[in-house]
């Protein structure tokens, strides 16, 4: 295994195990400054679209979804690595703390590094099963879903 | 199939057949046991779906091109990893049941044995339908 694999594996490894114990330091320090976050999906149709670029924006949008969804059960299913660039398919356990309901569902993550940094990381969710949960809360467009 | 201009070559292939909904290009693509898993729930979207066996999965495909016409497809990522690829693709999607027309990103994870695909799951903007 090739040394760029491994540090490309290990910024994955760090960046998921911070999210998953809501750790922000570790978060804070996963993220290149210039960073891009995005939630992929149609914006005119999925709640959970949203973009957040530069360091404050990342912080501010990873804050809100650590406080909203509690993960555990993490798994990842596979993970493709080619160059500085990483592919993550993952499944977790979701508890919505605004609405005390828990899923269980699959996600994938294009995820660029640059120097041992994420510098673009872009996540695949269930929008459906977002804009379900969302939907259920009023007012949750505003609050959570427009970043 | 393990040398990455093969992969990457089948990969686009494969695209281009499912963005152009050929069915006759598709069908020799996958392996017999080949499955084909749309990620998401079911109870919330009718995207979200597993399909199983060669037919199964052509049946689903056939499905998709009946129900989604795609346009301005763009391939915007494409990682190879021995032999698997993950695609991050960006497409207008024209609904046909409702007339609806958005653009949309989706992802997928391909595992190619023996020259065919023998696992597609596709990551879509399930709350489309």
């Amino acid at each position: 295994m090739s040394n760029k694999r491994r540090e490309v594996e290990t910024v994955v490894e760090d960046l998921f195990a911070a999210r998953v114990a809501g750790d922000f330091d570790s978060l804070r320090e996963a993220f290149a400054e210039g960073a891009t976050f995005q939630l992929a999906g149609s914006s005119d149709e999925s709640l959970p679209a949203a973009t957040a670029k530069g360091h404050p924006e990342i912080m501010s949008l990873l804050e809100r979804l650590v406080a909203n969804y509690v993960l555990s059960n993490f798994t990842i299913l596979k993970t493709l690595v080619d160059g500085e660039t990483a592919a993550v398919h993952w499944r977790t356990t979701v508890h919505d703390t605004e609405t005390d309901r828990t899923f269980t569902s699959e996600l994938a993550a294009f995820i660029e590094t640059e120097n041992g940094k994420v510098v673009s990381f872009i996540e695949f969710l269930d929008t459906g099963l977002a804009a379900k949960i969302l939907g259920d809360i009023p007012g949750a467009q505003k609050k959570r879903g427009s970043q | 199939m393990t040398d990455r201009n093969e992969i990457e070559t089948f990969v686009r292939k494969l695209y281009e057949a499912r963005v152009d909904g050929d069915i006759d290009a598709l069908s020799p693509l996958f392996a017999e046991n080949a499955t084909f898993q749309i990620a998401g729930s079911p109870e919330y979207s009718m995207l979200a779906s597993l399909a199983e066996g060669h037919e199964t999965v052509m049946s689903l495909m056939r499905t998709i091109v009946d129900t989604f016409s795609l346009s301005d497809v763009a391939i915007l990522d494409l990682l190879i990893d021995g032999n698997k690829a993950a695609v991050r693709w960006r497409a207008t999607v024209h609904v046909m049941t409702t007339g609806q027309t958005v653009t949309t990103e989706i992802a997928a994870f391909v595992e190619i044995r023996d020259g065919k695909v023998a696992s597609l799951i596709e990551f879509v903007d399930t709350a489309l339908a």
